[in-house]
């Protein structure tokens, strides 16, 4: 049998005591949704099941109780740290879900800066931590525009991906080892080894779960020296996205590794760079490390992008301002709100990432698509941001008048229509439907495309860690009607 | 009824850093590399503006929109936006003289602009921007034009007979007018704050259309601008130092640190309230 | 420097415009001897007191039907046209500035709006102002006589009018009249709310708090202080105090004399809500936490034994 809502609250209180679990009808509301439905919020029109509770552990104890206690009760749990999630993660689409709230546990436990690792709370802010390690010359080099809000459990469990990564990496390439929770309460620790091969890496078991299989209490990150006076930016205005492409292939296979590299096309640029590069594509590195590494990758990326005619630089203090500025904090989203309010003008994003091969044909396609096929449009384009010696993400973005509709069908006459238009003109070239804000609950409908025959992989991890189907329901994994 | 909406281009300021605030020797900030935003109080007005011709047509009364700026070429993106929004004519007057302190020039500018080269009804601009913050071009068109002028206003709605009903704030509450025209309007901190956004297809249809540049010299500027620099002239620039004192207050125990705060910071405040 | 003050008495703050303009009359050396005050007026039973806040011995009393902007413009033309004045000097709200452009203009002086501080000098009056949205201090001379200044909000002390022996002139010209292009007219009264939005000494409350009933204890601190009580939104999301107390950029803007922050870390979504208080003092066991950089003063301490501790002083 399954309890009432009023027994799952008796339950919390009993584990955590009454100041930990929250029950205000206006906290369950802004808990039932994230960014996706920012919409939502900007109405104050909730649609989803309010949760029974929200509530607030301190310690990896306390995680492992409530999660044994929901996972004997079959209570739904939704994970959370930063609530910067954009894709429906945080949503309680389930009957009297438990909002699992880590924030609290924000301590910074260790920073060795022998072997370069710092391990903390799950619910550590990363500016917080990143502000703390600069002012002794380091840094976790993990720089993701939602770093004034996102915290270290969320990061690890989206399989984030910050501005430096073409030479940091994302989230992954940064973890060492962690500590996390089983829905049946089993406390686990994976060790902090510089590498191991002790058979398959676990680890990735554990990033990039979305709350849907485990709860990470605690990690450990790499942390690297911090050299901000050694970096050196490059910027340039060109006429097409494929030129722009076959630049970033370019400096990526012949080995060169700028921390940011970046293309923007005229729609998306045109926020940010008006002011020089209107109607134009533009093309970013920063490059950073030690000084003589620096200053040779950037003459070389220069040597690169001076063989397209079509390119010409411009100052690099515009690229330097415009990246100091790029981050999104709490007082940029609360005036989007009311932005969003006064306009009823709308604007989300969806990352797809594909080959070198097709990367071009994506953008082409989504954005040829979007302008004809939805009404209402007022902007649409998108950016690379991340490149690899593969490939590279395409990040669009994509604005829209909400006319005539009730706050309900911002998501159906829209949203949806739009992330299907990208979601499937990539998997049809075969790229990646979700380069780095994680599955969420909007693009479960996708993922046996996505995976292809190892599905079975994904489908069995679930099953073998979350029996009882506790674990974020609904995220990367769609329920079962 | 015609109506003028002038708005300026300005830095995003918020975008500079600590150390990019220094002074060159002209008096100036560098400012180049960061974007440019509509002025706060113009978005208001030119939202302000576009509500207010909405709402006229349900009064069977058809407003002529035009926007005006004075600046360099960086101002067109917005133009071409207000002609997507369905501004009638968007004009922008070439300037690359430094008017940042000179209030009287643009003012005069426009004040030619309005009576010789297009007559309007109204004339709506925001009360102060920007680099200068010298809140006077408003004030000094509608001296110069000779019309009546109302500040501090935050809405326009269209009323009887070729009437406007103006709603302004004033010292303890607001003042709700209906006014004949013509009328300088001032805008103040409006709610409505933001602009509005044009669809891509209009975009396409409407946003195209040429923009009228017209040159400042057809407006005597260098005379302006000889009289501003025998009247006033800007002599100093300095960073104000927004950082407070910070002092920390120590003792050995809490007593001792609350008694200092009492008696040292907080008695004289607390008596004052 | 002959000087002449115009206040305008038909509002309800114009003790403050008269202490304001008091204080920068002191504040910058002016000689009330050499001043003039003009002031407008609506209602007659006002005019004593009025005339004993002006902050020089020789007063002007106008009589107006109500505040006009046109018509204030038009009398102040005809009143001033045969003076050799230096300087007008107007207050530092809305209606100052107005008028100080505005007039100008019309007599032919210079203008500037929001003026810090004044320095005179023979050829010409030196001005400092803010510039660049607050950023940037601008230091201006002005040499076009007659100078007409409105002076900045809170850039001086309010000081209270001394002079006892005012010498005071009435005169009625409610019969100006250039506002005939306004047809209907109606002022709506803004309410009164306090709270805290309009609170002068606040205190504010963050997550330190750790409980619901502390924030209850908080309360009771807070009304024998004299204060208001706000909080930071982790205090209100957690559902220990209503939404309504809630400050930052979700909630309310606050502007306060005084501002005591407690167990508050100082986000930057936080501070813009008390960035305005005119004097900080934050209690914080943290050193680190950012709000220990945006404080006029600080304790690092436990706030309860700190707040305690003043109860009892106090
Ligand atoms: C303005 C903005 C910019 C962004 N920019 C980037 C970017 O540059 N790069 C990028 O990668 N992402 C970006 N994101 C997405 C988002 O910030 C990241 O996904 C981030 O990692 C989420 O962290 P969080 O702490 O806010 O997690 P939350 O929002 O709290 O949760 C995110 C997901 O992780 C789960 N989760 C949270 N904590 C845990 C835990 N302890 N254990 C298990 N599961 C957990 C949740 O259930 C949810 O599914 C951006 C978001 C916004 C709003
Ligand atoms: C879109 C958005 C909008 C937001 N809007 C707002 C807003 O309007 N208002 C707002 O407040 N926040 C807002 N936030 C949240 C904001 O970013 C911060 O998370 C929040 O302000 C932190 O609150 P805090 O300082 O009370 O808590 P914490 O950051 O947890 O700080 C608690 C502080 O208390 C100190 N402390 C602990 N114990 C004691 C003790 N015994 N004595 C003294 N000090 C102690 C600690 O050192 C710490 O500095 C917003 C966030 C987002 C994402």
């Amino acid at each position: 049998m399954s309890l009432t809502r009023e027994q799952i609250v008796e339950g919390l209180v009993k584990i955590l005591g009454s100041d930990k679990v929250i029950t205000d009808k206006q906290v369950l509301q802004e808990s039932s949704i994230d960014r996706f439905r920012k919409y939502e919020d900007v109405c104050g029109v909730y649609t989803q099941p309010l949760p029974a509770a929200v509530v607030y552990a301190e310690s990896t104890e306390e995680i492992a109780a409530v999660l044994k206690f929901a996972n004997d009760n079959t209570i739904n749990i939704v994970p959370r740290t930063g609530r910067s999630a954009t894709e429906g993660g945080l949503e309680t689409v389930v009957e009297n879900s438990v909002v699992l709230d880590g924030s609290r546990m924000n301590k910074i436990l260790n920073v060795d800066t022998y072997n370069m690792m710092v391990t903390c709370q799950c619910g550590v802010s990363l500016e917080v931590l990143d502000d703390m390690l600069r002012e002794q010359g380091y840094t976790t080099a993990h720089s993701p525009q939602s770093k004034p809000l996102a915290q270290m459990g969320g990061l690890v469990a989206t399989r984030s991906i910050g501005q430096l990564s073409t030479l940091y990496g994302g989230i992954e390439d940064m973890v060492v080892g962690m500590e996390t929770v089983f829905p049946n309460g089993e406390i686990t620790r994976i060790k902090n080894v510089p590498r191991r091969a002790t058979g398959p890496d676990i680890r990735h078991v554990i990033i990039g779960n979305e709350g849907a299989l485990c709860y990470i209490t605690e990690v450990t990150v790499k942390i690297f020296k911090y050299r901000p006076e050694n970096n050196i930016f490059l910027g340039y205005t060109l006429e097409s996205m494929k030129t722009g492409f076959e630049i970033l292939r370019e400096v990526m296979v012949e080995g060169y590794r700028p921390s940011v590299a970046r293309l923007y096309d005229p729609e998306d640029g045109e926020y940010y760079f008006s002011h020089f590069a209107e109607g134009k594509c533009v093309l970013v590195f920063m490059v950073e490390g030690p000084k003589a590494i620096a200053e040779v990758s950037a003459k070389e990326i220069e040597n690169i992008v001076q063989k397209h005619a079509e390119c010409e630089k411009v100052n690099s203090q515009l690229i330097k301002t415009w990246f100091e500025n790029l981050n999104w904090d709490p007082k940029k989203i609360a005036e989007e709100i009311d932005e969003i309010a006064q306009t009823q003008n709308i604007g989300f994003t969806t990352e797809v990432s594909g080959n070198w091969d097709v990367i071009y044909d994506i953008y082409e396609a989504c954005c040829n698509r979007v302008r004809e096929e939805i009404p209402d449009i007022t902007m649409m384009g998108g950016h690379s941001s991340h490149s690899y010696m593969n490939g590279t993400n395409m990040y669009f973005m994509y604005y829209y008048n909400l006319v005539d509709i009730t706050p309900e069908e911002e998501i159906t006459k829209y949203h949806y229509p739009i992330n299907k238009i990208i979601v499937e003109e990539t998997i049809k070239a075969g790229g990646s439907m979700v380069h780095h804000h994680g599955v969420g609950k909007h693009r479960t409908h996708w993922i046996k495309e996505e995976y292809t025959s190892s599905y079975y992989i994904l489908e069995t991890l679930k099953k073998a860690f979350d029996p009882n189907g506790i674990m974020n329901m609904g995220t990367i994994i769609p329920i079962k009607k | 009824m015609k109506i003028l909406v002038c708005f300026k281009t300005v830095p995003d300021l918020e975008m500079l850093s600590e150390e990019d605030w220094a002074v060159d020797s002209n008096l100036a900030v560098d400012v180049s590399f960061v974007k440019n935003i509509l002025n706060c109080f113009d978005e208001s007005a030119l939202e302000m503006t576009l509500k207010l011709s909405e709402y006229s047509e349900s009064f069977n009364e058809s407003l002529t929109l035009t926007a005006l700026t004075i600046g360099d070429k960086k101002a067109e993106m917005f133009l071409k936006t207000l002609y997507a929004l369905k501004f009638q004519k968007a004009v922008r007057i070439e300037n690359n003289e430094d008017v940042r302190f000179f209030p009287e020039v643009i003012a005069a500018v426009i004040a030619q602009y309005v009576e010789k080269i297009n007559n309007q009804d109204v004339v709506v601009l925001g009360r102060q921007s920007g680099e200068g913050d010298n809140a006077k071009t408003p004030l000094l068109v509608a001296e110069m034009l000779g019309w009546p002028c109302i500040t501090q206003v935050i809405n326009i709605e269209p009323s009887q007979e070729e009437r406007l009903r103006v709603t302004s704030m004033v010292e303890g509450g607001t003042l709700i007018q209906v006014i004949d025209t013509p009328c300088v309007l001032s805008v103040g901190n409006a709610p409505v704050s933001y602009l509005r956004v044009p669809t891509l297809k209009d975009k396409m249809s409407y946003g195209k259309r040429a923009i009228e540049v017209l040159n400042i010299n057809v407006f005597n500027i260098a005379s302006l601008l000889n009289k501003c620099y025998h009247e006033y002239q800007l002599i100093g620039l300095e960073k104000i130092s927004n950082h407070r004192a910070g002092i920390l207050i120590e003792g050995a125990t809490t007593a001792e640190k609350a008694k200092k705060l009492y008696d040292h910071y907080l008695k004289e405040r607390l008596e004052k309230q | 420097m002959k000087f002449t003050v115009i206040l305008n008495g038909c509002s309800d703050n114009f003790i403050l415009q008269a202490e304001e303009i008091n204080g920068f009359l002191s504040s910058n050396a002016l000689n009330l001897s050499r001043g003039h005050t003009i002031i407008f007026y609506c209602e007659e039973n006002s005019k004593i007191e009025l005339m004993a806040n002006a902050p020089t011995a020789s007063v002007e009393l106008i009589k107006v039907k109500r505040y006009q902007p046109e018509n204030i413009l038009e009398i102040l033309k005809q009143r001033t046209i045969n003076q050799q004045m230096d300087l007008y000097l107007f207050a530092s709200d809305f209606t100052g500035s107005e008028l100080s452009v505005r007039f100008a203009y019309r007599i032919a002086g210079s203008s500037l709006v929001a003026v810090n501080k004044l320095e005179i000098e023979k050829d010409g009056l030196i001005a400092y102002k803010a510039v660049y949205s607050n950023h940037m201090q601008g230091v201006f001379k002005l040499s076009k006589k007659p100078y007409c200044i409105s002076i900045a909000k809170g850039c001086t002390d309010l000081e209270a009018v001394l002079e006892k022996n005012h010498e005071a002139i009435t005169e009625d010209m409610m019969d100006v009249v250039k506002d005939d292009f306004i047809k209907e007219y109606d002022f709506v009264e803004e309410e009164r709310v306090s709270g805290l939005a309009h609170a002068k000494f606040m205190l504010v409350a963050g997550n330190g708090v750790k409980q619901k009933e502390k924030v209850k204890r908080l309360e009771e601190i807070a009304k024998s202080l004299g204060a208001v009580l706000g909080v930071s939104r982790p205090v209100a999301t957690n559902a220990w105090a209503p939404l309504n107390q809630l400050v930052g950029v979700s909630g309310v803007m606050a502007k306060p004399e005084l501002c005591i922050a407690v167990a508050v870390s100082g986000a930057a979504a936080f501070f813009a809500g008390i960035e305005k208080s005119q004097y900080i003092i934050a209690i914080n066991t943290d050193k680190g936490a950012p709000i220990v950089r945006c404080a006029d003063v600080v304790i690092i301490d436990d706030y309860e034994s700190i707040l305690e501790e003043l109860l009892k002083i106090k």
